[in-house]
């Protein structure tokens, strides 16, 4: 990708293990510690920068990864055991890596996707509009990227962010292997209040109703039966039942004043 | 999801394609159950065996990833079609960064195309 920081040559690696290996043969206490541990952080530090590079297009300045992965380099350094047969730089990069992420964490972004995502939203959607004047179109992630200065990653985790607010059902979150229900748990805004007046409404125009109409309703939107099984509880054919829900939905329109739909919505057949 | 689901996901062996894969990565790893800090490995982790085979694609060539995805546990086998025999660089930070971060990597070649299988699993405990 990048050109890559010098990683260091077989040479220098034996190096640094002749250097651990006489650090943790020291007392605690030793002035030559210091030393030792100086060289072997100074050997180890475009590790150090090639680690922090993955975390660069998010906003925080380098010099800060490269500082806050150097403490995590000295703490690998001190906590090595030579005596494992194992690389320094493989041991030394999950604690780097811990400790920038740890960075992003405690200044309170990024990692967290979801947070930062809504912390970039309104950055995102100024520039938005923004672009959008300016260019006479949508913009694209790139431009948007380039004017928040944020990296296209980031802007597609809040642009993914911004959709989950208008309602993703959160069945999607589901835990893996657990049974998805068929209906979204949640997705929509709440009509319950809208519904208590509407339901208000419905209560007198459904008592305007012939009889035959209103039970035929009831049957299938309250009791939730299929055309089918109203056909066969009130005994007409399922054609018949169809007519009349039909007849009676546009009457309760009618009377409540609302737009008629070309098609009348139906649900799959019992 | 039953027990393991395969997502497939090919794209040009380009390095601008990278970020797709690995959006991917994340989104599959989610779905795994897995860590936020071990998606965060596995983003490292697709990228750098990614960086690792596309100097060897042929020009004009794919970059596949298949991805497996189970609870706890995502395999990523990413693989670019080769001209002859070709081996990972293994001297650069890539390979130290990649080995480091993955639970697994296995490197072989499947007749013409250069694979590097990287996989992530939840830790029994927290680090």
């Amino acid at each position: 990708m990048t050109e890559e920081p010098h990683r260091p040559d077989r040479d220098e690696r034996a190096h640094a293990g002749e250097l651990l290996a006489e650090l943790h043969g020291l007392p605690e206490n030793s002035a030559r510690r210091r030393e030792l541990r100086d060289q072997l952080v100074e050997l180890h530090i475009p590790l150090v920068v090639y680690l922090a590079r993955r975390f660069s297009g998010r906003n925080e300045p380098m010099s800060d990864l490269v500082q806050v992965g150097a403490i995590g380099l000295i703490k690998a350094i001190d906590r090595f055991d030579p005596e494992r047969k194992l690389e320094f730089s493989t041991y030394a990069t999950p604690t780097i890596l811990g400790e920038i992420k740890r960075h992003f964490r405690d200044t309170g972004w990024l990692i967290h996707v979801p947070r930062r995502a809504q912390e970039l939203q309104t950055t995102l959607n100024a520039a938005r509009a923004d672009l959008s004047q300016e260019l006479g179109r949508a913009p694209t992630v790139a431009e948007l990227a380039e004017r928040i200065d944020a990296d296209e990653d980031s802007v597609l985790e809040a642009l993914d962010a911004a959709r989950a607010y208008s309602g993703v059902p959160l069945d999607v979150l589901a835990a893996p292997g657990e049974v998805v229900p068929e209906h979204p748990m949640l997705g929509t805004i709440d009509e319950g209040y809208e519904q208590v007046e509407q339901r208000e409404l419905l209560r007198e125009a459904i008592q305007t109703l012939p009889e035959s109409e209103r039970e035929i309703l009831l049957l299938r939107f309250i009791a939730n039966k299929t055309q089918t099984e109203i056909a066969a509880i009130v005994g007409v054919s399922q054609m018949q039942v169809s007519r009349l829900v039909a007849r009676g939905l546009k009457r309760l329109r009618e009377s409540l004043g609302a737009p008629q739909p070309k098609v009348e919505p139906r649900r799959r057949r019992g | 999801m039953t027990e393991r689901d395969v997502v497939e996901v090919r794209v040009p062996a380009d390095v601008v394609y990278v970020s797709t894969l690995r959006l991917t990565a994340a989104s599959l790893a989610a779905r795994c159950d897995l860590t936020i800090d071990e998606i965060e490995d596995l983003r490292l982790a697709v990228d750098e065996a990614c960086s690792l085979l596309l100097p060897h694609a042929r020009d004009g060539s794919a970059l596949d990833a298949r991805f497996e995805v189970e609870v706890g546990r995502l395999s990523v086998e990413a693989s670019v079609q080769t001209t002859a025999a070709a081996e990972p660089d293994r001297t650069g930070f890539a390979w130290t960064v990649l080995g480091a971060l993955a639970s697994s990597v296995e490197v072989r070649q499947d007749a013409d195309r250069l694979v590097i299988c990287v996989v992530k699993t939840r830790a029994a405990a927290a680090t």
